[in-house]
Protein backbone atom coordinates (compact mmCIF):
# COMPACT_ATOMS: atom_id res chain seq x y z
CA UNK A 1 0.00 0.00 0.00
CA UNK A 2 3.06 2.01 -0.13
CA UNK A 3 3.11 4.09 -3.03
CA UNK A 4 4.82 3.35 -5.91
CA UNK A 5 6.00 5.36 -8.78
CA UNK A 6 2.51 5.21 -10.60
CA UNK A 7 1.03 7.91 -11.74
CA UNK A 8 -1.70 9.47 -9.79
CA UNK A 9 -4.60 8.04 -11.45
CA UNK A 10 -3.30 4.69 -11.66
CA UNK A 11 -2.74 4.65 -7.83
CA UNK A 12 -5.96 5.58 -6.91
CA UNK A 13 -7.49 3.35 -9.33
CA UNK A 14 -5.30 0.64 -7.67
CA UNK A 15 -5.97 1.56 -3.89
CA UNK A 16 -10.06 1.44 -4.88
CA UNK A 17 -9.90 -2.03 -6.51
CA UNK A 18 -7.61 -3.29 -3.00
CA UNK A 19 -10.16 -5.69 -1.15
CA UNK A 20 -10.50 -3.28 2.23
CA UNK A 21 -11.26 -0.58 0.01
CA UNK A 22 -14.50 -2.39 -1.35
CA UNK A 23 -16.45 -1.58 1.87
CA UNK A 24 -16.81 1.60 4.02
CA UNK A 25 -14.12 1.57 6.61
CA UNK A 26 -16.36 2.90 9.21
CA UNK A 27 -19.84 0.68 8.60
CA UNK A 28 -19.08 -1.79 5.84
CA UNK A 29 -21.11 -0.69 3.19
CA UNK A 30 -20.30 -1.85 -0.09
CA UNK A 31 -18.79 0.73 -2.60
CA UNK A 32 -17.59 3.42 -0.39
CA UNK A 33 -16.67 6.48 -2.74
CA UNK A 34 -15.55 9.42 -0.23
CA UNK A 35 -12.40 9.44 1.02
CA UNK A 36 -10.69 10.63 4.10
CA UNK A 37 -7.46 11.92 2.85
CA UNK A 38 -5.68 12.74 6.08
CA UNK A 39 -6.53 9.07 8.12
CA UNK A 40 -6.52 7.18 4.39
CA UNK A 41 -9.84 5.61 4.34
CA UNK A 42 -12.78 5.32 2.22
CA UNK A 43 -16.05 5.94 3.72
CA UNK A 44 -19.70 5.79 2.28
CA UNK A 45 -22.04 8.85 2.33
CA UNK A 46 -23.70 8.97 5.09
CA UNK A 47 -20.36 8.05 7.43
CA UNK A 48 -19.11 10.51 5.37
CA UNK A 49 -21.47 13.24 7.11
CA UNK A 50 -20.17 12.20 10.22
CA UNK A 51 -16.49 12.75 9.19
CA UNK A 52 -17.14 16.26 8.24
CA UNK A 53 -19.22 17.54 11.37
CA UNK A 54 -16.08 16.42 13.29
CA UNK A 55 -14.56 19.33 11.14
CA UNK A 56 -11.55 19.28 8.76
CA UNK A 57 -9.34 19.11 11.10
CA UNK A 58 -10.35 15.80 11.82
CA UNK A 59 -10.96 14.36 8.59
CA UNK A 60 -10.84 15.81 5.85
CA UNK A 61 -12.74 13.68 3.58
CA UNK A 62 -13.21 14.69 -0.42
CA UNK A 63 -14.72 12.78 -3.52
CA UNK A 64 -12.00 12.17 -5.05
CA UNK A 65 -11.62 12.75 -8.81
CA UNK A 66 -9.58 10.13 -10.92
CA UNK A 67 -7.23 13.60 -11.82
CA UNK A 68 -6.34 14.17 -7.88
CA UNK A 69 -2.97 13.03 -6.91
CA UNK A 70 -2.76 11.85 -3.38
CA UNK A 71 -0.25 13.77 -1.91
CA UNK A 72 0.47 11.29 0.62
CA UNK A 73 -0.43 7.57 0.83
CA UNK A 74 -0.67 6.30 4.54
CA UNK A 75 -0.40 2.66 5.88
CA UNK A 76 -3.79 1.93 6.02
CA UNK A 77 -3.93 0.75 10.20
CA UNK A 78 -7.63 0.46 10.74
CA UNK A 79 -7.56 0.26 14.04
CA UNK A 80 -11.19 -1.34 15.20
CA UNK A 81 -11.36 -3.21 18.53
CA UNK A 82 -15.22 -3.96 18.93
CA UNK A 83 -18.39 -4.47 16.20
CA UNK A 84 -18.77 -1.53 13.53
CA UNK A 85 -22.69 -0.31 12.74
CA UNK A 86 -23.70 -2.14 9.67
CA UNK A 87 -24.65 0.14 6.65
CA UNK A 88 -28.30 0.25 7.66
CA UNK A 89 -26.97 2.00 11.23
CA UNK A 90 -28.52 5.27 11.97
CA UNK A 91 -26.78 8.58 12.10
CA UNK A 92 -25.89 8.14 15.82
CA UNK A 93 -24.65 5.24 16.07
CA UNK A 94 -22.15 5.77 12.86
CA UNK A 95 -21.29 9.00 14.99
CA UNK A 96 -20.49 7.07 18.46
CA UNK A 97 -18.49 4.76 16.43
CA UNK A 98 -16.39 7.26 14.38
CA UNK A 99 -16.52 9.87 17.10
CA UNK A 100 -15.07 6.52 19.44
CA UNK A 101 -12.64 6.19 16.58
CA UNK A 102 -10.83 9.32 16.42
CA UNK A 103 -10.60 9.83 20.35
CA UNK A 104 -6.89 10.63 20.88
CA UNK A 105 -6.77 8.04 23.78
CA UNK A 106 -8.12 5.52 21.28
CA UNK A 107 -6.08 6.32 18.45
CA UNK A 108 -2.92 5.92 20.35
CA UNK A 109 -1.36 3.69 18.20
CA UNK A 110 1.99 2.25 20.08
CA UNK A 111 4.01 -0.01 17.78
CA UNK A 112 7.25 -1.67 18.88
CA UNK A 113 9.46 -2.31 16.20
CA UNK A 114 12.93 -3.38 16.70
CA UNK A 115 15.75 -2.50 14.49
CA UNK A 116 18.85 -3.99 14.47
CA UNK A 117 21.45 -1.73 12.71
CA UNK A 118 24.20 -2.76 10.90
CA UNK A 119 27.19 -0.32 10.85
CA UNK A 120 29.09 -0.56 7.75
CA UNK A 121 31.31 2.15 7.33
CA UNK A 122 33.09 2.34 4.26
CA UNK A 123 29.82 1.58 2.10
CA UNK A 124 28.14 4.34 0.18
CA UNK A 125 24.73 5.20 1.67
CA UNK A 126 21.55 4.73 -0.48
CA UNK A 127 18.43 5.62 0.99
CA UNK A 128 16.64 2.55 1.48
CA UNK A 129 12.80 1.81 2.37
CA UNK A 130 11.80 -0.69 4.85
CA UNK A 131 8.43 -1.83 5.43
CA UNK A 132 6.81 -3.40 8.46
CA UNK A 133 3.55 -5.67 7.84
CA UNK A 134 0.38 -4.38 8.29
CA UNK A 135 -1.78 -4.92 10.96
CA UNK A 136 -5.31 -4.81 11.06
CA UNK A 137 -8.13 -4.35 13.69
CA UNK A 138 -6.16 -3.69 16.16
CA UNK A 139 -5.81 -0.28 18.22
CA UNK A 140 -2.50 -0.96 19.85
CA UNK A 141 -0.40 -3.01 17.37
CA UNK A 142 2.79 -4.78 18.13
CA UNK A 143 5.12 -5.27 15.43
CA UNK A 144 7.74 -6.88 17.11
CA UNK A 145 9.78 -7.09 13.89
CA UNK A 146 13.18 -6.96 13.40
CA UNK A 147 14.48 -4.13 10.25
CA UNK A 148 18.33 -4.29 9.58
CA UNK A 149 19.53 -1.38 8.14
CA UNK A 150 22.93 -0.81 6.85
CA UNK A 151 24.49 2.92 7.95
CA UNK A 152 27.42 5.24 7.48
CA UNK A 153 29.31 6.87 10.09
CA UNK A 154 27.80 10.00 9.45
CA UNK A 155 24.47 9.47 9.16
CA UNK A 156 21.52 11.88 9.40
CA UNK A 157 17.51 11.35 10.17
CA UNK A 158 15.74 8.32 9.86
CA UNK A 159 12.09 8.85 8.41
CA UNK A 160 9.36 6.79 9.89
CA UNK A 161 6.50 6.91 7.41
CA UNK A 162 2.68 5.45 8.59
CA UNK A 163 -0.52 6.72 10.13
CA UNK A 164 1.95 9.75 11.07
CA UNK A 165 5.07 10.48 10.21
CA UNK A 166 8.66 10.81 12.49
CA UNK A 167 11.87 11.36 12.36
CA UNK A 168 14.84 9.86 14.62
CA UNK A 169 18.25 10.92 14.74
CA UNK A 170 20.89 8.01 14.55
CA UNK A 171 23.44 9.97 15.33
CA UNK A 172 23.46 9.68 18.75
CA UNK A 173 23.65 6.15 18.59
CA UNK A 174 26.25 6.20 16.36
CA UNK A 175 28.90 8.55 18.11
CA UNK A 176 28.27 6.56 21.21
CA UNK A 177 28.84 3.14 19.92
CA UNK A 178 31.66 4.11 17.90
CA UNK A 179 32.90 6.23 20.87
CA UNK A 180 32.02 2.81 23.93
CA UNK A 181 31.41 0.31 21.91
CA UNK A 182 34.54 -0.29 20.41
CA UNK A 183 36.39 -0.60 23.52
CA UNK A 184 34.45 -4.19 25.01
CA UNK A 185 33.13 -2.72 27.94
CA UNK A 186 30.70 -5.66 29.18
CA UNK A 187 29.42 -3.98 32.01
CA UNK A 188 25.79 -2.48 31.81
CA UNK A 189 26.11 1.53 31.62
CA UNK A 190 24.60 4.25 30.17
CA UNK A 191 26.93 5.52 27.43
CA UNK A 192 24.66 8.71 25.64
CA UNK A 193 21.51 10.02 25.82
CA UNK A 194 19.32 12.00 22.94
CA UNK A 195 17.59 14.48 24.95
CA UNK A 196 13.87 15.54 24.38
CA UNK A 197 13.70 18.75 22.81
CA UNK A 198 10.93 21.03 21.24
CA UNK A 199 12.36 20.62 17.44
CA UNK A 200 12.23 16.44 17.88
CA UNK A 201 9.23 13.98 18.44
CA UNK A 202 10.88 12.26 21.74
CA UNK A 203 8.05 11.66 24.64
CA UNK A 204 11.28 11.66 26.68
CA UNK A 205 14.97 11.53 26.81
CA UNK A 206 16.17 8.85 25.15
CA UNK A 207 19.10 6.59 26.31
CA UNK A 208 22.16 4.54 25.16
CA UNK A 209 22.47 1.89 27.00
CA UNK A 210 25.34 -0.92 27.03
CA UNK A 211 23.45 -3.92 27.81
CA UNK A 212 25.52 -7.41 28.00
CA UNK A 213 27.89 -6.18 25.76
CA UNK A 214 25.16 -4.72 23.50
CA UNK A 215 24.42 -0.90 22.26
CA UNK A 216 20.89 -0.30 22.48
CA UNK A 217 18.43 2.23 22.50
CA UNK A 218 15.15 2.84 23.64
CA UNK A 219 12.46 5.74 22.50
CA UNK A 220 9.41 6.34 22.58
CA UNK A 221 8.15 8.84 19.70
CA UNK A 222 5.08 11.27 19.35
CA UNK A 223 3.79 10.82 15.71
CA UNK A 224 3.68 13.76 13.81
CA UNK A 225 0.94 15.45 11.43
CA UNK A 226 -1.82 12.99 13.29
CA UNK A 227 -4.18 13.52 15.73
CA UNK A 228 -2.15 11.41 18.41
CA UNK A 229 0.06 8.06 18.61
CA UNK A 230 3.27 6.69 20.28
CA UNK A 231 5.87 4.66 18.55
CA UNK A 232 7.84 2.66 20.78
CA UNK A 233 11.55 1.78 18.92
CA UNK A 234 14.76 -0.27 20.04
CA UNK A 235 17.71 0.14 18.00
CA UNK A 236 20.47 -2.35 18.46
CA UNK A 237 23.58 -1.17 17.30
CA UNK A 238 26.24 -3.91 15.97
CA UNK A 239 29.66 -2.96 14.30
CA UNK A 240 30.58 -5.03 11.05
CA UNK A 241 33.40 -7.14 11.96
CA UNK B 1 -50.28 54.59 -11.03
CA UNK B 2 -52.24 51.96 -7.99
CA UNK B 3 -49.33 49.58 -8.86
CA UNK B 4 -46.90 51.61 -8.02
CA UNK B 5 -47.91 52.49 -5.07
CA UNK B 6 -48.69 49.00 -3.88
CA UNK B 7 -44.73 48.29 -4.80
CA UNK B 8 -43.75 51.57 -2.83
CA UNK B 9 -45.65 50.46 -0.45
CA UNK B 10 -44.66 46.87 -0.27
CA UNK B 11 -41.01 47.89 -0.64
CA UNK B 12 -41.28 49.72 2.45
CA UNK B 13 -44.17 47.90 5.59
CA UNK B 14 -44.74 44.48 3.19
CA UNK B 15 -42.55 41.97 2.99
CA UNK B 16 -40.31 42.12 0.17
CA UNK B 17 -38.28 38.62 -1.19
CA UNK B 18 -34.72 38.56 -2.11
CA UNK B 19 -33.49 35.55 -3.92
CA UNK B 20 -29.76 34.54 -2.24
CA UNK B 21 -27.17 32.00 -3.59
CA UNK B 22 -25.34 30.18 -0.49
CA UNK B 23 -21.60 29.08 -1.96
CA UNK B 24 -18.89 27.47 -0.12
CA UNK B 25 -15.78 25.26 -0.37
CA UNK B 26 -17.20 21.26 0.67
CA UNK B 27 -17.72 21.01 4.35
CA UNK B 28 -18.07 24.23 4.78
CA UNK B 29 -21.28 24.50 6.49
CA UNK B 30 -23.60 25.74 4.46
CA UNK B 31 -26.09 22.97 4.28
CA UNK B 32 -25.92 23.61 8.25
CA UNK B 33 -26.75 26.94 8.23
CA UNK B 34 -29.54 26.38 5.94
CA UNK B 35 -30.92 24.14 7.61
CA UNK B 36 -30.32 26.08 11.02
CA UNK B 37 -31.91 28.96 9.60
CA UNK B 38 -35.09 27.09 8.54
CA UNK B 39 -36.02 24.98 11.34
CA UNK B 40 -33.53 26.30 13.70
CA UNK B 41 -32.03 22.84 14.34
CA UNK B 42 -28.94 21.21 13.51
CA UNK B 43 -29.80 18.36 10.96
CA UNK B 44 -27.14 16.03 10.63
CA UNK B 45 -26.22 16.72 7.02
CA UNK B 46 -24.02 14.58 3.96
CA UNK B 47 -22.52 16.36 1.35
CA UNK B 48 -24.46 18.17 -0.80
CA UNK B 49 -25.01 16.73 -4.52
CA UNK B 50 -27.14 19.53 -6.52
CA UNK B 51 -28.30 21.68 -3.99
CA UNK B 52 -31.27 22.16 -1.35
CA UNK B 53 -33.35 25.38 -1.68
CA UNK B 54 -35.49 26.78 1.19
CA UNK B 55 -37.39 29.71 2.05
CA UNK B 56 -36.49 31.68 5.42
CA UNK B 57 -38.51 34.85 6.65
CA UNK B 58 -36.33 37.04 8.58
CA UNK B 59 -38.10 40.00 9.89
CA UNK B 60 -40.04 41.60 6.84
CA UNK B 61 -37.78 39.41 4.17
CA UNK B 62 -38.53 36.24 2.90
CA UNK B 63 -34.91 34.87 1.79
CA UNK B 64 -34.78 31.96 -0.79
CA UNK B 65 -31.88 30.40 -0.23
CA UNK B 66 -30.10 28.21 -2.45
CA UNK B 67 -27.50 26.28 -1.21
CA UNK B 68 -25.01 24.88 -3.99
CA UNK B 69 -23.25 21.23 -3.37
CA UNK B 70 -19.46 22.84 -2.68
CA UNK B 71 -17.45 19.37 -3.65
CA UNK B 72 -14.85 20.23 -6.36
CA UNK B 73 -16.29 18.83 -9.14
CA UNK B 74 -19.72 20.67 -8.71
CA UNK B 75 -18.13 24.04 -8.53
CA UNK B 76 -18.43 24.44 -12.15
CA UNK B 77 -21.87 24.03 -11.76
CA UNK B 78 -22.31 27.25 -9.47
CA UNK B 79 -22.68 29.70 -12.30
CA UNK B 80 -25.70 28.62 -13.32
CA UNK B 81 -27.25 29.80 -10.07
CA UNK B 82 -26.42 33.27 -10.52
CA UNK B 83 -28.76 34.95 -12.57
CA UNK B 84 -31.28 37.04 -10.56
CA UNK B 85 -29.45 36.55 -7.70
CA UNK B 86 -29.58 39.47 -5.06
CA UNK B 87 -27.22 38.70 -2.63
CA UNK B 88 -23.95 35.69 -1.73
CA UNK B 89 -23.59 34.32 0.94
CA UNK B 90 -20.24 33.04 0.94
CA UNK B 91 -19.36 30.02 3.35
CA UNK B 92 -15.70 29.74 5.31
CA UNK B 93 -14.44 27.27 7.40
CA UNK B 94 -12.53 29.20 9.74
CA UNK B 95 -10.31 26.25 10.17
CA UNK B 96 -9.64 25.12 7.33
CA UNK B 97 -6.19 27.28 6.89
CA UNK B 98 -5.10 25.26 4.61
CA UNK B 99 -7.71 26.13 1.89
CA UNK B 100 -8.50 29.73 2.41
CA UNK B 101 -6.53 30.23 -0.91
CA UNK B 102 -8.38 27.92 -2.61
CA UNK B 103 -11.54 30.19 -1.28
CA UNK B 104 -10.32 33.05 -2.36
CA UNK B 105 -9.84 31.94 -5.38
CA UNK B 106 -13.81 30.95 -6.27
CA UNK B 107 -14.83 33.65 -4.33
CA UNK B 108 -12.91 35.91 -6.89
CA UNK B 109 -14.59 34.17 -9.44
CA UNK B 110 -17.84 33.91 -8.10
CA UNK B 111 -17.65 38.10 -7.43
CA UNK B 112 -16.45 38.78 -11.07
CA UNK B 113 -19.08 36.94 -12.99
CA UNK B 114 -20.96 39.12 -15.04
CA UNK B 115 -24.26 38.06 -13.29
CA UNK B 116 -22.94 38.87 -9.71
CA UNK B 117 -21.83 42.47 -10.31
CA UNK B 118 -24.62 43.85 -8.96
CA UNK B 119 -25.02 41.15 -5.67
CA UNK B 120 -24.56 42.03 -2.41
CA UNK B 121 -21.89 40.05 -0.56
CA UNK B 122 -22.04 38.18 3.33
CA UNK B 123 -19.27 36.53 4.24
CA UNK B 124 -19.92 33.91 6.92
CA UNK B 125 -16.48 33.17 8.52
CA UNK B 126 -18.40 29.84 9.99
CA UNK B 127 -16.74 27.82 12.50
CA UNK B 128 -16.00 30.14 14.83
CA UNK B 129 -17.23 27.70 17.93
CA UNK B 130 -13.82 25.77 17.33
CA UNK B 131 -10.90 26.48 19.13
CA UNK B 132 -8.03 27.60 16.61
CA UNK B 133 -10.63 29.27 14.31
CA UNK B 134 -9.15 31.93 12.12
CA UNK B 135 -10.77 35.36 12.99
CA UNK B 136 -13.49 37.11 10.94
CA UNK B 137 -10.47 39.61 10.35
CA UNK B 138 -8.04 37.06 8.74
CA UNK B 139 -11.03 35.56 6.65
CA UNK B 140 -11.38 39.14 5.44
CA UNK B 141 -7.24 39.42 4.53
CA UNK B 142 -7.37 35.64 2.83
CA UNK B 143 -10.27 36.48 0.63
CA UNK B 144 -9.29 39.91 0.11
CA UNK B 145 -12.17 41.69 1.32
CA UNK B 146 -10.14 45.10 1.54
CA UNK B 147 -9.41 45.00 -2.05
CA UNK B 148 -12.85 45.10 -3.33
CA UNK B 149 -14.03 48.61 -4.88
CA UNK B 150 -17.92 49.31 -5.36
CA UNK B 151 -19.09 46.22 -3.66
CA UNK B 152 -21.48 46.12 -0.52
CA UNK B 153 -19.91 43.53 1.71
CA UNK B 154 -20.11 42.34 5.43
CA UNK B 155 -18.51 39.82 7.06
CA UNK B 156 -20.10 38.16 10.02
CA UNK B 157 -18.28 35.45 12.27
CA UNK B 158 -20.70 32.57 12.99
CA UNK B 159 -21.02 29.36 14.47
CA UNK B 160 -23.99 27.29 12.48
CA UNK B 161 -24.12 24.47 15.35
CA UNK B 162 -24.46 27.61 17.79
CA UNK B 163 -26.13 29.75 15.69
CA UNK B 164 -24.23 32.72 16.43
CA UNK B 165 -24.07 35.68 14.26
CA UNK B 166 -26.53 34.04 11.67
CA UNK B 167 -29.40 36.23 12.23
CA UNK B 168 -27.27 39.10 12.13
CA UNK B 169 -25.82 38.80 9.14
CA UNK B 170 -29.58 37.94 7.47
CA UNK B 171 -30.23 41.72 9.44
CA UNK B 172 -27.56 43.45 7.30
CA UNK B 173 -28.90 41.40 3.78
CA UNK B 174 -32.25 42.82 5.05
CA UNK B 175 -31.47 46.25 5.69
CA UNK B 176 -28.72 46.51 2.48
CA UNK B 177 -31.69 44.92 0.52
CA UNK B 178 -33.74 48.13 1.28
CA UNK B 179 -31.47 50.40 0.70
CA UNK B 180 -30.43 49.12 -2.98
CA UNK B 181 -34.07 48.79 -3.62
CA UNK B 182 -35.02 52.25 -2.17
CA UNK B 183 -32.38 54.28 -4.18
CA UNK B 184 -33.54 51.77 -6.81
CA UNK B 185 -37.03 53.53 -6.42
CA UNK B 186 -35.83 57.04 -5.97
CA UNK B 187 -33.24 57.04 -9.23
CA UNK B 188 -35.49 54.64 -11.65
CA UNK B 189 -38.54 54.99 -10.26
CA UNK B 190 -39.41 51.30 -10.63
CA UNK B 191 -37.83 48.43 -8.57
CA UNK B 192 -35.59 46.67 -9.89
CA UNK B 193 -36.39 43.35 -8.52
Amino acid sequence: MIGSSLTGKRRLKDLLLQKDNRFCADCNAPDPKWTSTNIGVLVCLKCCGVHRSLGTHMSKVILPDPLYLWKKIFILLICRGYTKPGPDASHEERAKFIQLDMLPSTLCTVMTVHLLFLASFGLFWKSTTFMTSIIKSNLNPVWNEKLMLSVPQQFGLLDLLMMGEAQIDLQPLITSAMAFGAAGISDNMQIGKWLRSRDNALMRDSIVHIINGKVKQEMSIKLQNVESGELDLELEWTPLD
Amino acid sequence: MGQAFRKLFDAFFGNSEMRVVMLGLDAAGKTTILYKLHIGEILSTVPTIGFNVEKVQYKNVIFTVWDVGGQEKLRPLWRHYFNNTDGLIYVVDSLDRERIGRAKQEFQTIINDPFMLNSVILVFANKQDLRGAMTPMEVCEGLGLFDLRNRKWHIQGTSALKGDGLYEGLDWLASTLKETKASGLSSIGTSSF
